[in-house]
């Protein structure tokens, strides 16, 4: 019998993470491995004979730092490594690619291309994250601050 | 006398106007202007550049923007506001954009070169597009 799963466009099955409040959704292919990790971790982690540059969502957003535990999601999207830390690990979901909105054209600053559509949820939304312009950006970010 | 004259001769608009209240400050908005009213219950935050924009809030199977009316006029400090809260949806050139409310007063029926009576200020929509 066929798996209903694996004839569904890979792209639409995501990780869902939470950021402070705010749930969002990474695309799963680029998902390699998870790990709790110390909040404020930073510099470089190895994986697997890789190196993955670590990027800390809250501070790429402005959220206050957490301390305590987080989420380590290493990710690698055509040779495009990076760590980020989260809060939490919500697990893997299949969203409707059907079902997807626009970011309000009110969102102009750098986030319109940070984040690539809203999904649905009840009365909330799950927001997709656009990896290589978060990396694109939080690179530029750690370059200014060097 | 002139301008007199230019006044009688021109007819005066009657429009309707959305009354609202937010801190101790009345407003109005022109009812074309009004895309819909409603009570949110669940405002999605999402990282802004502009502090004023506050998060997401669908509404009639649409995302729409929440901007925060204090933060745009300098008034505050942005606040999430808790929720459910009274929200007006409003028509600009560039879209439909929402802002939390205290209070919905009603429908006023008033003429456009009228002050009301109660000083209310009509809220510039092309101002706040512009700044969001």
């Amino acid at each position: 019998m066929k798996d209903p799963e694996s004839s569904r466009p890979a792209d639409a099955r995501h990780l869902l993470v939470e950021v402070g409040s705010t749930t969002y959704a990474l695309p799963a292919r680029w998902v390699v491995h998870s790990m709790a990790s110390a909040a404020g971790l930073s510099g470089t982690v190895p994986l697997r004979g890789a190196t993955y540059p670590v990027l800390d969502l809250r501070r790429i957003f402005r959220l206050p730092a957490i301390s305590g535990e987080c989420q380590a999601i290493f990710l690698d999207q055509e040779g495009h490594r990076t760590a980020f830390l989260v809060d939490t690990l919500l697990g893997f979901e299949q969203l409707d690619a059907g079902a997807l909105l626009a970011l309000p054209w009110t969102f102009s600053g750098r986030e319109r291309s940070w984040f690539e559509a809203l999904s649905p949820k009840g009365e909330g939304f799950r927001v997709l994250l656009c990896l290589r312009e978060l990396l694109a950006s939080a690179t530029a970010t750690e370059t200014n601050n060097d | 006398m002139l301008e007199r004259r230019h006044r009688l001769a021109t007819p005066r608009r009657r429009r309707y106007h959305v009354r609202f209240r937010l801190d101790e400050h009345q407003y109005t908005l022109p009812a074309e202007q009004l895309f819909g009213v409603n009570e949110v219950h669940r405002l999605t935050s999402i990282p802004s550049d502009r502090p004023w924009n506050l998060g997401v809030a669908l509404f009639r199977g649409l995302a729409l923007g929440v901007l925060d009316l204090r933060g745009l006029m300098n008034r505050t400090e942005k606040e999430l506001p808790e929720t459910p809260f009274f929200c007006i949806f409003c028509k600009t050139s560039k879209g439909v954009l929402g802002f939390p409310v205290d209070e919905i007063h009603g429908l006023a029926s008033v003429f456009d070169d009228d002050v009301l009576p109660d000083g209310s200020e009509i809220l510039n929509l092309e101002l706040l597009e512009n700044l969001a």
